[in-house]
C-alpha cells in the first residue's frame, strides 16, 4: 500500500519532536483528520474532495496477480468519507454498544482499542477519535433529530444511505467528457452569479479517481513483469492499458466499460456497492464487441464473471445488486442480449452476490423468464423476480411521480424501493408494526409500560370494531409521523457536511443545477421506513373483529389480559385465535383486512412525508428483520406467542399458510402494488425445477399475471432441511415433493423428515 | 340442497394428478385394501380420527373432554380406544396443541366447486383443472357423478383417479364429464391382485378396455412396490396392456413411499407393507427404462 508520508515525516523532523512511525493506516486516518480540519471553513465540496485524495488510492487494497478488474474495497476503516459504512458510533467510546451505518464522514469509534499497534498508535487515534466525536456525521445528524424522535420505538434510525448512480453518464462521456461538462456547466453557473465551489469539488474528486486509475495502472505493471504465464502477463498488460485509456478518453470496449464502472463504483460508494442496472449500462458495449468480433461471447463471459467476482469480494450480501431486464431501457436489445448473459453467469457463479434481480413485463423476451427460472433452479437463490406491469404502476403511486419515472424504481437492500439515478435510498429505520397495534390495545403504551404512542383511549371504550381499528390508525399515524421526521433529519443534515461528490456527478440533477445531492442537486428526498409483523398485525385484526366482536365469545379486556400473560392458562382463547382466518390462504375476511390496513398505512406514510416537506415517504415490507423484532415484541392476537418470530414481507405467518402456493399467491395478489418495496419469499425443493419445470413456469406466470408483484424462490438444500428440524417456525414454507406427492416439510412425520434428509445430498 | 360428500382433503396447486395445475378433492372410502396403501385414511367410508403423536403433550385436554372416555394417558403414552369413538369432535376443539384432527368432512357439491373455482386462472393458463382422488371417488358415485357435472358446467377440465373397481355402468355414465382417467394398475396377475389389494382384477380390466372403446383418454397409473410387484413379468405387462389399449397417453410409474405407513399409525392402523424407505430414483429410473423401451407410450414417473 502506497502511502504519502515522505511530509508528514519532514515536519517531524523539522519540529525535532520524536514522534513515532504510525502504520499506514493509522497515518491515512490522521492525514485525513488534519486534511479536514485544515479545512473546515471551506465549502464542502472543496473540503470532501481534499479529504479524498487522502483516501484514496492509499486504502483501497492492491491489485493481485490473478485479479482482472481493478478496485478492492479497504478491510476496515478508521476515518473514512462515503455514503455508508458500517461501524461503531461515538458512545462505543463510553461503553454504550451502538452501532450502525454511518454516512458522510464515517468514524470506527472503537479503533482505539481494535487497530492501534501499541500505546503511541492508541494515543494518536484516542486524539482523533476526539475530534470525530463531534464532528462525524451521525454526531451532526443525531443533534438535529430532537428528543422524541430519539428515543422512538423505532429502532436503528442511521445516516448513511445506498445510491444506484447513472453509469450511462459515465460510460458515453467517460472521465475527459465529464470534466468537460463541469467545466461548461461551471462557466455558465459563474456568469449567473454562483460560486461553482462544488463543480470545483467534482473536478478534484475527478483528479483523484485518476490517480487512482494510474496508481492501479502501476500495479498491474508490475505484476505483469513478474508474470508467471504469458496467459496471466496478457490480461495484466490488458488491465494496465484499460486503466491509462480510460483517464483520457471515454471507453471504447466492453472490458473498458466494466473497469471504469467498477472502479468508480467501489470508490464512489462505501460499504454497500449497488452496481444497478448493468443491461442498460453495458449491453451496448457488450452487443457492439461481439458483433464486431473484439471479443467472444465466451471472452466477455469471463469478463462478467471477474465482475461477479468483485461484487461478491467487496460487496455486503444484503445489499449488491445488479438488476437485469424490465421496463424502462433505451436499449432493450442489446440490454436484453447482456441480461442473457448476467443470467447465465450467476448460474455458473453460484454464490449469494451479486444479488441478482429479474424484473419484467408482458411483452419482454419470454426466453429472458424462462432462462430465469431455470438459473434459480440451479443456482438456489437468484434471481428475485419482479414484476414491472405491477410494480411500476405501484411505485409511480408511492413514489408519487410519472410512469416515465416509476421505471426507474429500484428494490434496494432487502428490497425498499428508492428511484434508481435521482434519489438517494436513506438507512433506515425499523417499525414494529406490531407494536403499534399493542399500543392501541394499551392506550399508547406498550405492554411492558413503556409509551410508545399517543393516548388513544383504554380497551374498555371500544365497543365496536371500528373504535378498535380508529385507534390502531392513529397509532400507525404516530409511527409515520417519527419516521418523517428521521428522515427529515438526515436530509437536512447532510448539505451541511457532505456533498457527496461521486454519487452526485451521477444523479440528476445535481450537476445540471450545480448543486451537491442533498443541498438541492437530487431531483427527489424521500424515505423508506421498514415495516416489520404486518401480517400478524393484520391477522390480529381479523382474529379479534371475529371473536370478540362478531362472535363475541371473550370481551376485549379480557383478550388483553391473555395477551398480556402470554396466554399462560388460556390455551384454549389462543386456539380460538389461532383458528381465526388468516392471510395467505385465499380468504376473503382474513385478506381483505390486510389489503385494508396496507392501504391505510401506505396512506399514511405519504401524507406524512408531505408534512414534513419529503418528496416522499414510502413504507416496505421485507425481510429478514421480522424474525429479530419479533423476539421484542409481545404476544399478538393473532396467536402469536411473545418472543416468536413476525411473518417476513408479504408471507402468511409461519405454518398458517395451508392451502398451498397457489391460495398463498391468490392471496398476495391482492394486496395494493403502491408500496415501498415488498417481498414473497417461496422456499421449494429441486425436484420442483426438474420434475415439475413446465408446471412450474405456468404457476408463477399465473401468480404475476394476476398482480403478483415480486417472488423471491429459495431452492432449499439439506442444510435448510436439517434447520427446519430445529426450528420449524422459521421454515414452514419449506415444500418437498417425493414420489408422487408435495408437502411441507414441517408437516411431516419425524420418520419421513430423516428420510427426506438423507435423500438430499446437496 | 345439493347432495353431500365425505371429503378428507382438497390440494390446490397439486402438480402431479393430471395435466397442469390442479385442484385435487379426495373423498372418503375404497373398496381395496392395498398393502402399500399411499392413503390410508381414505378407506374407510366414515369420519376417523387423526392422531399426530408428536405434537401431543399429554396434557389430558382431551381426556376431560371426550364423553365417550376414548383418550387414556400415561406418563409416556397417549392411547385411543377407536372402538369407543363415535367421532363426534369434541377431543380435537379441546386440543390446543392440534394433535388430533378428524378426517372426513361432509360437504356440498357447491362448497367443493366454490373452492375448486378459486383457481380457476391458473387452470386455464396450464390446462389444468379439477381431479377427484381418493380412496376410490366411485365409492360416493351419486355425490362424485354431480361433482363432475357441475364442475364441466363450469367448464372445468376434470379428471378422476380410480382403482376401476366399480360397475362398468357408472364409468360410462360419468365418462362425458371426465376428460382423463387415471385408471390404476397395480398388477397383472390376479392371484397377486387379489393377495395385495382385497380384489381380483377381472371387472378392473374390463372397465378399462370398456372405457378404451368408447374413446376416452386414460393415464395408466401403476404403483411399483418393490418386493410386491416389481418383477419383470408385472413390468412387461404394463407395456403389453398400454399397446392394446388405443386411447392412453401416458403411463405412470408410481414407486412406493412410506408415508401410508406414517399415516396408518395416525388412525390407529398397520399398514401390511412394513417399509419406510423411499424407492430410489436409480430404481424408478430403471422401470421406467424398462417399460419405456417395451412400448411406444410416454412413461413417466408420477
Amino acid at each position: 500500500m502506497e502511502i504519502k508520508r515522505g511530509k508528514k515525516k519532514e515536519k517531524m523532523k523539522k519540529r525535532g519532536t520524536k514522534k513515532p512511525v504510525l502504520s499506514p493506516m493509522v497515518a491515512q486516518a490522521v492525514e485525513f483528520t488534519e486534511t479536514y480540519k485544515k479545512h473546515i471553513d471551506d465549502h464542502i465540496a472543496i473540503r470532501e474532495a481534499v479529504c479524498l485524495k487522502t483516501q484514496y488510492p492509499a486504502i483501497l487494497r492492491d491489485l493481485r496477480p490473478e485479479d482482472t478488474l481493478a478496485g478492492r474495497r479497504p478491510e476496515d476503516i478508521i476515518v473514512y468519507f462515503g455514503t455508508i459504512w458500517w461501524h461503531w458510533y461515538p458512545e462505543w467510546r463510553k461503553g454504550i454498544e451502538s452501532a450502525g451505518k454511518q454516512g458522510g464522514y464515517c468514524v470506527n469509534f472503537s479503533a482505539a482499542k481494535t487497530c492501534a499497534k501499541n500505546d503511541a498508535e492508541r494515543k494518536v487515534l484516542e486524539k482523533v477519535l476526539d475530534f470525530w466525536e463531534e464532528e462525524c456525521t451521525q454526531s451532526k445528524i443525531r443533534k438535529i433529530w430532537d428528543d422524541e424522535v430519539k428515543n422512538s420505538f423505532l429502532g436503528g434510525a442511521s445516516t448513511g444511505f445506498c445510491m444506484s448512480m447513472d453509469f450511462n453518464r459515465l460510460l458515453k462521456r467517460g472521465v475527459p467528457g465529464l470534466i468537460d461538462d463541469i467545466k461548461a456547466r461551471k462557466k455558465k453557473i459563474k456568469k449567473m452569479g454562483g460560486d461553482g465551489k462544488f463543480l470545483d469539488g467534482l473536478l478534484i474528486m475527478l483528479d483523484v479517481f485518476k490517480d487512482t486509475c494510474h496508481h492501479y495502472r502501476k500495479q498491474a505493471e508490475a505484476l505483469a513483469e513478474n508474470a508467471k504465464s504469458a496467459k496471466d502477463r496478457k490480461r495484466l498488460e490488458e488491465t494496465a492499458r484499460i486503466l491509462e485509456a480510460i483517464t483520457i478518453r471515454a471507453p471504447q470496449s466492453f472490458r473498458e466499460a466494466v473497469q471504469l464502472l467498477w472502479l468508480y463504483l467501489i470508490m464512489g460508494s462505501g460499504k454497500h456497492i449497488e452496481p444497478g442496472r448493468l443491461d442498460i449500462f453495458l449491453g451496448d458495449f457488450y452487443a457492439n464487441d461481439i458483433e464486431k468480433g473484439v471479443i467472444t461471447e465466451e471472452e466477455a463471459m469471463e469478463t462478467i464473471l471477474a465482475l461477479w467476482n468483485v461484487i461478491d469480494e467487496n460487496g455486503e450480501p444484503a445489499v449488491s445488486r445488479v438488476v437485469l431486464g424490465g421496463k424502462g431501457r433505451r436499449n432493450e436489445k442489446n440490454a436484453d442480449r447482456f441480461a442473457m448473459a448476467g443470467l447465465e453467469a450467476t448460474r455458473r457463479f453460484k454464490k449469494v452476490k451479486p444479488q441478482l434481480t429479474f424484473r419484467f413485463y408482458e411483452g419482454q423476451d419470454p426466453k429472458l423468464f424462462t432462462k430465469a427460472l431455470d438459473v434459480v433452479g440451479e443456482n438456489g437463490v437468484f434471481p428475485m423476480f419482479y414484476n414491472d406491469d405491477t410494480n411500476v404502476t405501484g411505485a409511480s403511486k408511492s413514489l408519487g411521480v410519472s410512469l416515465e419515472e416509476a421505471v426507474r424504481y429500484h428494490p434496494l437492500g432487502c428490497g425498499e424501493y428508492m428511484l434508481a439515478w435521482c434519489s438517494p435510498s436513506l438507512l433506515d429505520s425499523a417499525w414494529s408494526v406490531p407494536k403499534s397495534f399493542l399500543a392501541a390495545l394499551h392506550d399508547g403504551f406498550y405492554c411492558e409500560r413503556r409509551n410508545i404512542g399517543p393516548r388513544t383511549g383504554t380497551v374498555e371504550k371500544f365497543d365496536s370494531f371500528n373504535k378498535l381499528y380508529e385507534a390502531y390508525k392513529k397509532q400507525i399515524d404516530y409511527a409515520m409521523d417519527i419516521s418523517a421526521r428521521i428522515y427529515k433529519g438526515i436530509c437536512d443534515g447532510h448539505p451541511k457536511q457532505n456533498a457527496f461528490l461521486f454519487a452526485s456527478l451521477l444523479s440528476d440533477d445535481c450537476l445540471e443545477r450545480g448543486r451537491a445531492m442533498f443541498d438541492g442537486g437530487i431531483r427527489y428526498l424521500g424515505g423508506c421506513e421498514m415495516g416489520h409483523g404486518y401480517t400478524n398485525s393484520s391477522d390480529s385484526l381479523t382474529a379479534i373483529k371475529k371473536i370478540v366482536y362478531q362472535e363475541k365469545k371473550i370481551s376485549i379486556s379480557e383478550l388483553v389480559k391473555i395477551l398480556d400473560n402470554n396466554f399462560k392458562g388460556r390455551e384454549d382463547v389462543r386456539k380460538m385465535l389461532l383458528e381465526a382466518p388468516k392471510f395467505g390462504n385465499d380468504d376473503k375476511d382474513a385478506d381483505g383486512m390486510m389489503t385494508d390496513m396496507w392501504k391505510y398505512i401506505h396512506k399514511s406514510a405519504k401524507l406524512a412525508g408531505k408534512k414534513e416537506g419529503l418528496d416522499f415517504l414510502v413504507v416496505s415490507s421485507v425481510n429478514p428483520g421480522g424474525y429479530g423484532m419479533g423476539k421484542d415484541c409481545g404476544a399478538t392476537a393473532d396467536g402469536r406467542k411473545k418472543g416468536e418470530p413476525f411473518a417476513i414481507g408479504m408471507a402468511p405467518t409461519a405454518g398458517f399458510d395451508k392451502r398451498g402456493l397457489t391460495a398463498m399467491f391468490n392471496s398476495i395478489s391482492k394486496v395494493d402494488p403502491a408500496h415501498g418495496g415488498a417481498t414473497t419469499n417461496i422456499k421449494l425443493s429441486r425436484e420442483f425445477f426438474t420434475n415439475e419445470r413446465a408446471k412450474m413456469e405456468m404457476l408463477f406466470k399465473v401468480y404475476f399475471k394476476k398482480g403478483g408483484m415480486q417472488a423471491n424462490v429459495t431452492v432449499v438444500n439439506k442444510n435448510d432441511l436439517q434447520a427446519a428440524l430445529k426450528e420449524p417456525e422459521k421454515y414452514s414454507h419449506v415444500m418437498v415433493r417425493l414420489g408422487g406427492w408435495s408437502a411441507r416439510f414441517i408437516d411431516l412425520e419425524p420418520m419421513i423428515q430423516e428420510e427426506i434428509l438423507r435423500r438430499t445430498l446437496y | 340442497m345439493g347432495k353431500q360428500g365425505l371429503i378428507f382433503a382438497i390440494e390446490r396447486c397439486s402438480l402431479h394428478d393430471g395435466p397442469g395445475l390442479r385442484t385435487t378433492v379426495f373423498l372418503k372410502g375404497c373398496p381395496l385394501h392395498c398393502h402399500w396403501c399411499h392413503n390410508p385414511e381414505s378407506q374407510s367410508s366414515y369420519p376417523e380420527l387423526y392422531f399426530l403423536r408428536e405434537k401431543c403433550t399429554l396434557c389430558g385436554s382431551c381426556v376431560k373432554a371426550c364423553p365417550n372416555k376414548c383418550h387414556s394417558l400415561s406418563v409416556s403414552n397417549h392411547d385411543i380406544n377407536r372402538v369407543l369413538c363415535a367421532r363426534c369432535g369434541c377431543c380435537v376443539s379441546a386440543c390446543s396443541n392440534s394433535a388430533l384432527e378428524i378426517k372426513g368432512n361432509p360437504m356440498g357439491v357447491e362448497d367443493v366447486l366454490a373452492e375448486v373455482e378459486k383457481d380457476h386462472d391458473f387452470y386455464v393458463e396450464s390446462g389444468g383443472g379439477m381431479t377427484l382422488s381418493g380412496g376410490e371417488p366411485m365409492m360416493q358415485y351419486e355425490f362424485a357423478a354431480e361433482l363432475l357435472k357441475q364442475s364441466k358446467k363450469k367448464g372445468f377440465h376434470n379428471c378422476i383417479e380410480t382403482s376401476g373397481f366399480a360397475p362398468k355402468e357408472r364409468y360410462l355414465k360419468i365418462r362425458k364429464n371426465v376428460d382423463i382417467f387415471l385408471f390404476d394398475f397395480k398388477e397383472s396377475d390376479p392371484e397377486r391382485h387379489l393377495k395385495y389389494t382385497g380384489v381380483d382384477n377381472k371387472q378392473i380390466l374390463e372397465n378399462l378396455f370398456e372405457l378404451d372403446r368408447k374413446g376416452s383418454k386414460i393415464i395408466l397409473r401403476c404403483p411399483i412396490i418393490p418386493g410386491l410387484n416389481d418383477r419383470k413379468s408385472h413390468l412387461e405387462e404394463i407395456a403389453k396392456l398400454a399397446g392394446k389399449l388405443k386411447n392412453i397417453i401416458e403411463i405412470n410409474v408410481m414407486p412406493y413411499h412410506p408415508m401410508g405407513k406414517s399415516k396408518s399409525g395416525r388412525i390407529g392402523k398397520k399398514q401390511p407393507h412394513d417399509s419406510d424407505s423411499f424407492t430410489e430414483n436409480e430404481k424408478v429410473e430403471k422401470w421406467i427404462k424398462f417399460i419405456g423401451r417395451r412400448t411406444t407410450i410416454p412413461v413417466k414417473k408420477g
